[in-house]
């Protein structure tokens, strides 16, 4: 009879379970399954834009040029074991190169069909005085342009996973590449091997 | 004046055993009725009445995983891409889950029957839901997110054949990765993946399809390996063909997968000296046999060549745990017998009760990816015409190929609707 009672209670409590919400800091880091993350893509946008501003291209381009130089973020390939969203990478990079004040940005391919087809609706409905006027885009210095690549080891329920960001600045008057930028991520995911 | 009225009390014990009653049907009725549909779609019930009624099912949250994989492969071949890509991913996040072992799900196995344990699914489901997935990105033309896929499977590939060289290795799998890597024109990773496909279905002395037979010799020849290139060439005796301007990779998923049924035996059990009557999983006789689609090009009729013959990795995996099921069905039968046996020395209507439910609790876990083709077939044609001709047993349907190099096909015996991709 109690091992009837014993497995009676198994089998109700096993259905049991509530939701549970909590908030918190948008930049605390929290690892739940190893995968990428936010956390990831934050820290290694910050890092990679910190090597690319402390290096040698942007001093020449300004002595050569008198103005910061102009940049587009291009394709970063996702060429990982995950459905990474790179755009939230993107954007991550983006935000830290615009508020590090030393280089200028302009709206990516996508972004500028939108902006063009405003402007052309301008021109048909706005007053002359508020129109901005077609042929005036500032066009970019250098592109941005990289890939994420993994390396999965597997064993049991064990992992390493290993992420490599790579990004390339590359100099859209003549092809050259300004900055090669290199970030590496490893980490050891151990799975419970027993769940309740 | 005192009334003495005489009242009976409902004992716990009686009382778990009524509910269990009413419980444990539930848990078998969910993939009973999967089952059925299935069966019903091998005898022409229409695809989208099929997706239908399994929208309709409940679903039990035991068998969660297995639900979506059977939904979202019904979804994928009836072009509802992102329905199936949502589906399949609950069923991976979920699978992935349920890889730590459970301490209460085992002691329920142990003593009432496995259809009480989530559904983990098998070896081949495991790598499977990634390549239907990649399938379901390449054909939303996502393909960065099919190559994603493709890492996976190669991931959860490797994994398995840690724990058993060949379970969860499917050829399929790795010959559409290799499609993957040179629509992506990756061409190296494409070579190591049909290479890898090769080397499972020589292990198994299955037949080498066609188009893997030509990929082999182009790809090795193409990377400069002109010594392996003439091996394959040998091997299989064809050559090289003319480097061509436009390819079309053919994918067709043939049949629905026998479903695996329950059957009852006895087993000699030790420690009390009697037979034991249990419950085990089995598949009926393999009556399978592949029916090819057909491509016309302008030369000649290409067939479609099944690279993976589900029904029988799914006889392999079952295979592979029969004796760990066997061993838990004796051990349950054994605890249940003991329990009848004390019940009935204290009460024995409880005790005849109790033996009435242990027999009715005695179900075969008989859940697996009941959908799933009996074969996947593939083929390859090099027509540079905009259209392309398939002959199926729904009758010829002409495809619209114009304008790009590649184009990726999806048929499905199960419905008149190809899908296709163009890259």
């Amino acid at each position: 009879m109690r091992i009837l009672l014993v497995v009676f209670s198994i089998i109700v409590l096993s259905a049991c379970g509530t939701t549970k919400v909590q908030r918190m800091d948008s930049s605390e880091t929290i690892d739940l399954s190893g995968a990428w993350n936010d956390s990831d893509s934050q820290m290694t946008a910050q890092t990679m834009v910190a090597d690319v501003l402390n290096r040698p291209w942007i001093n020449r381009h300004v002595s050569q040029k008198g103005q910061p130089p102009t940049v587009i973020v291009g394709n970063i390939n996702n060429l990982s074991h995950e459905h990474i969203n790179t755009n939230t990478f993107v954007s991550d990079i983006e935000r830290e190169l615009i508020n590090s004040g030393l280089v200028e940005f302009v709206a990516s391919a996508n972004q500028r069909g939108e902006i063009r087809e405003e402007r052309k609706d301008q021109d048909l409905n706005a007053t002359e005085a508020t129109r901005n006027a077609a042929g005036q885009e500032i066009g970019a210095d250098y592109m941005l342009t990289g890939q994420i690549n993994t390396i999965i080891d597997v064993n049991d329920s064990t992992q390493v996973r290993y992420y490599q960001v790579d990004l390339t600045l590359i100099s859209l008057a003549d092809n050259r590449k300004v900055w090669v930028g290199q970030e590496k991520i490893k980490k050891l995911v151990e799975n419970s091997k027993l769940r309740y | 004046m005192n009334t003495i009225i005489n009242t009976k009390t409902i004992t716990p014990p009686f009382f778990i055993l009524v509910v269990l009653g009413f419980v444990l049907p539930g848990c078998a009725t969910h993939n009973r009725d999967m089952s059925e549909v299935a069966n019903q779609l091998r005898y022409n019930l229409p695809l989208e009445t099929a997706v239908s009624k399994i929208k309709g099912l409940s679903t039990d949250s035991n068998s969660s995983a297995q639900y979506q994989l059977n939904l979202g492969y019904l979804q994928l071949i009836s072009g509802d891409f992102t329905g199936a890509l949502a589906n399949f991913e609950q069923a991976k996040q979920t699978m992935r889950a349920l890889d730590a072992i459970s301490v209460t799900e085992n002691i329920a196995a142990a003593t009432i029957n496995e259809t009480l344990t989530s559904y983990e699914g098998w070896p081949t489901d495991k790598v499977l839901v990634h390549s239907m997935m990649a399938m379901a990105y390449l054909l939303k033309g996502d393909l960065n997110g099919a190559r994603v896929e493709v890492l996976q499977a190669d991931v959860q590939m490797k994994k398995l054949a840690k724990a058993k060289s060949t379970l969860g290795q499917l050829a399929f799998s790795r010959y559409f990765a290799g499609v993957i890597y040179e629509l992506n024109n990756e061409l190296d990773s494409a070579l190591v993946s049909y290479r890898q496909a090769f080397t499972i279905l020589t292990a198994r002395k299955e037949n080498i399809p066609k188009p893997l037979q030509q990929s082999l010799v182009d790809l090795s020849a193409t990377l400069g390996l002109s010594q392996e290139s003439n091996k394959y060439a040998k091997r299989f005796k064809i050559s090289r063909s003319n480097k061509p301007v436009k390819k079309q990779f053919i994918f067709a998923f043939d049949g629905v997968v026998s479903q695996m049924a329950q059957h009852k035996t006895q087993l000699w059990w030790d420690v009390d000296d009697v037979y034991l009557s249990v419950a085990l999983p089995r598949f009926n006789r393999n009556n399978y046999t592949p029916n090819a689609s057909y491509i016309k090009t302008p030369t000649t009729t290409i067939n479609t060549q099944t690279i993976e013959y589900v029904e029988k990795r799914a006889r392999e995996d079952l295979q592979s745990d029969m004796a760990k099921i066997t061993t838990m069905a004796l051990a349950r039968a054994g605890v249940k017998f003991q329990s009848v046996k004390e019940l009935h020395k204290s009460d024995s209507t409880l005790g005849a009760f109790a033996n009435i439910l242990t027999i009715m609790s005695e179900v075969a876990d008989t859940r697996h990816w009941s959908m799933l083709p009996s074969s996947i077939q593939v083929a390859t044609s090099y027509v540079s015409r905009p259209n392309l001709q398939i002959l199926t047993k729904f009758g010829t349907e002409t495809l619209n190929i114009s304008g790009h190099t590649h184009t990726v096909v999806l048929l499905s015996s199960l419905t008149n609707k190809a899908h296709t991709a163009s890259y």
